[in-house]
């Protein structure tokens, strides 16, 4: 086996994270290290740190002189958006508890030859074994029809839910006591609390005024900020993500029903083809979902914690997995060769077309050729501050992750924010189709990865750069 | 297994129009569930419920669509009236607003749904007659002058909402028997279901499975 090391876990468990984590603690080297480390230097490392199987470890191969990260075990959370990266909010700040908030310990004073002092950040109390949550058999139709009583109604539609989603949810069960009856009760006045924000919420935007849907979506704001300026604020926020959907031609509900029925014509094209012949091709079923994302259908912890992952606000998104995923997507849908014209053109392909066609819009190259400048840019910044530099296209695939990690750690220099937007901008231009919608999404991405530098320059091109992100991790934006 | 779920001859649709807040929602789930319901959530889009009744011992079942009732989803709400056999128009006995506009949801079903479609007029309510902002002789008369059936009911003590909905059921059924109501058409919300199907067939088959994991 090749020669392998354990990188110490800062915080719950995550993919990719730790190798960057201990990168990060090397803080005296680091300035003298080229980010992209050869082989060599990882093995010495290696020798230094304890192998732990089961953790998060960096595997030398020898024979192609790269290295990448590899997960030795499998997430067995409920899903892999639980991962958490370094950063942790302040507890006081979460809106759900987060089922290990144990700090990480520091160990000084470890050294290793040819290298200077670095601190290894290490859990002594390990986490506890993962346990696979079982996951019963699908609902049987025999199940479903017994559920039914001589009328055809499901008469505990609670317990067909629990079949269909359970073990999905079962570690929710250490939540439940969490959850605070917020707006429990008559004379509750956290209920005129609600109605207090609502109100100024009408006088703040006239034109748009109160619409059914808006209390939905401000009492989790409300019954995690416990207070009405905060939550009034944080609304507005909110709003001016979603305002589309509470117009008055509902536009922007139609709009997204009819993308979402197009995604499905590609996906499931014989659900797509019963819903039609059933008048059931405009989607309407799905209104109240989109509409109020979800809240309806969910309990209130479990609306917390999606909402949190939709919206990343623990930052607690293992960003990297999340955009691999949907970045595969993206790509295992453009190479198919069954979607429709308008399936590609709410996936952006359409755009792509054009750009090889030469014929882009002005939007798009204006944007790409941005991109191709800040490229350009930073490379030359690198040149001038290491005499020796890669080539870019030698990096290997590895340090993109850990470039986000990183990132995600702490606030970088700016010679390194330069550095990791090269490489970011580098994988992009590699890795990830071009087209229009790609764009917006690449800007969310680089957005979200670098922080408010580039987000500055990102919003004043395109203001949706976040929606770019939704809208590859799979939901659909309005 | 003789009185299996899906024994019925028909299908009527319904719908549930009305102004935001006059108890669409409660009636329905009064009426499918005969238990009030208090903190109602407001309705999002269109949500539905079903039951089974006996008119003239045939069975049918109740196919009825609850819509949102703020002006701003009539967009969406609207795509529902199609195809309606039966259209419960709501208002609330106690908020003159939604009374007056009744004739906006009437040109709207009218418009939208088919010359046979049974309109019920429902005052809802009718518990808090202390506080009626709207006489039954005026609704009456709006009824009257409008070709609508009209009751007062009332959604929390299950007064008279039992009974709107079986009166509908009857006009439809009886339009049905007089030729009125043609079955094949498209848009005459209603499904004959002649003899018992393949589905019925299909549960009988099941082995005797009284006890699920629920």
């Amino acid at each position: 086996m090749s020669p392998s090391m354990t990188l110490p876990n800062t915080t719950a468990p995550a993919q990719g994270v730790p190798a960057l984590t201990l990168l990060k603690h090397l803080e005296h080297s680091w300035n003298s290290w080229n980010f992209i480390v050869s082989a060599t230097s990882f093995q010495s490392i290696g020798k230094c740190i304890e192998w732990k199987p089961n953790e998060v470890s960096i595997e030398t191969d020898g024979s192609e002189q790269e290295w990448a990260l590899v997960n030795t075990s499998k997430p067995a959370s409920t899903s892999s958006v639980y991962n958490k990266y370094p950063y942790e909010r302040p507890p006081e700040e979460r809106a759900f508890n987060q089922e290990d908030k144990r700090q990480p310990t520091v160990v000084d004073g470890q050294k290793s030859d040819g290298l200077s002092d670095y601190q290894v950040v290490e859990r002594r109390d390990q986490l506890p074994p993962r346990v696979l949550s079982p996951r019963g058999p699908p609902l049987s139709f025999h199940q479903w029809c017994n559920a039914m009583n001589t009328e055809g109604r499901i008469t505990d539609p609670d317990a067909i839910k629990k079949i269909i989603f359970d073990g999905v949810r079962q570690k929710d069960v250490n939540r439940t006591d969490r959850s605070i009856p917020f707006f429990e009760g008559d004379d509750n006045p956290n209920l005129k609390l609600l109605y207090d924000v609502l109100m100024t919420y009408v006088m703040y935007d006239f034109d748009l005024g109160y619409v059914q849907g808006m209390s939905d979506l401000l009492s989790p704001i409300l019954s995690v900020m416990c207070n009405e300026v905060d939550a009034f604020w944080c609304f507005v926020g909110f709003m001016k993500k979603v305002f589309r959907n509470f117009d008055m031609d509902q536009s922007g509900m139609k709009k997204q029903l009819s993308q979402l029925h197009t995604l499905l014509s590609a996906v499931q094209p014989e659900l797509s083809t019963f819903l039609d012949e059933h008048e059931s091709g405009n989607m309407f079923f799905c209104f109240r979902w989109l509409l109020v994302w979800f809240k309806r259908e969910f309990q209130h912890e479990e609306i917390m914690e999606l909402w949190e992952h939709v919206n990343d606000l623990a930052l607690n998104l293992n960003l990297h997995d999340v955009l691999a995923t949907a970045a595969s997507i993206f790509t295992q849908l453009e190479s198919s060769p069954n979607l429709t014209t308008a399936t590609r053109r709410v996936l952006g392909l359409m755009a792509n077309e054009a750009a090889t066609n030469s014929s882009t819009s002005d939007d798009d190259s204006i944007i790409s050729e941005g991109l191709h400048c800040a490229v350009e840019r930073s490379a030359s910044d690198e040149c001038d501050r290491d005499p020796s530099p890669r080539p870019i296209t030698a990096m290997p695939k590895a340090d993109f992750s850990s470039v986000l990690c990183l990132f995600r750690d702490e606030n970088p220099s700016f010679h390194e924010l330069k550095r990791i937007r090269v490489m970011l901008m580098n994988h992009f231009l590699r890795h990830v189709p071009w087209s229009g919608e790609m764009t917006k999404n690449l800007n969310g991405y680089a957005a979200l990865v670098t922080g408010p530098d580039y987000l500055m320059q990102s919003l004043r091109k395109d203001e949706q750069v976040f929606d770019g992100v939704i809208d590859i991790a799979g939901f659909v934006s309005c | 297994m003789s009185a299996g779920p899906y024994s019925y001859s028909y299908i009527f649709k319904y719908i549930i129009i009305g102004d935001m807040g006059v108890g669409k929602s409660c009636l329905l789930h009064q009426f499918t569930e005969k238990k009030f319901m208090a903190d109602c959530p407001h309705t999002i889009g269109v949500e539905f419920g079903t039951r089974i009744i006996e008119v003239s011992g045939q069975k049918i079942k109740l196919q009825i669509w609850d819509t949102a009732g703020q002006e701003r989803f009539r967009a969406v709400t609207r795509s529902y009236y199609r195809g309606a056999a039966g259209a419960l128009m709501v208002y609330d006995i106690t908020r003159r607003s939604t009374y007056n506009h009744l004739s906006s949801w009437l040109s709207d079903t009218r418009t939208l749904t088919n010359p046979s479609t049974v309109i019920f007029l429902i005052g809802n309510k009718s518990d808090l007659d202390g506080q009626r902002d709207v006489t039954y002789e005026e609704a009456k008369q709006f009824a009257d002058e409008n070709g609508l059936m009209f009751v007062e009911a009332s959604a929390k003590t299950g007064e008279m909402v039992e009974e709107a909905f079986l009166e509908t059921a009857k006009k439809i059924y009886q339009s049905i028997q007089d030729g009125r109501l043609d079955l094949n058409a498209a848009e005459s919300g209603v499904q004959h279901k002649p003899s018992q199907t393949g589905r019925t067939t299909l549960t009988n088959d099941q082995p005797n499975k009284d006890s699920c994991s629920c």
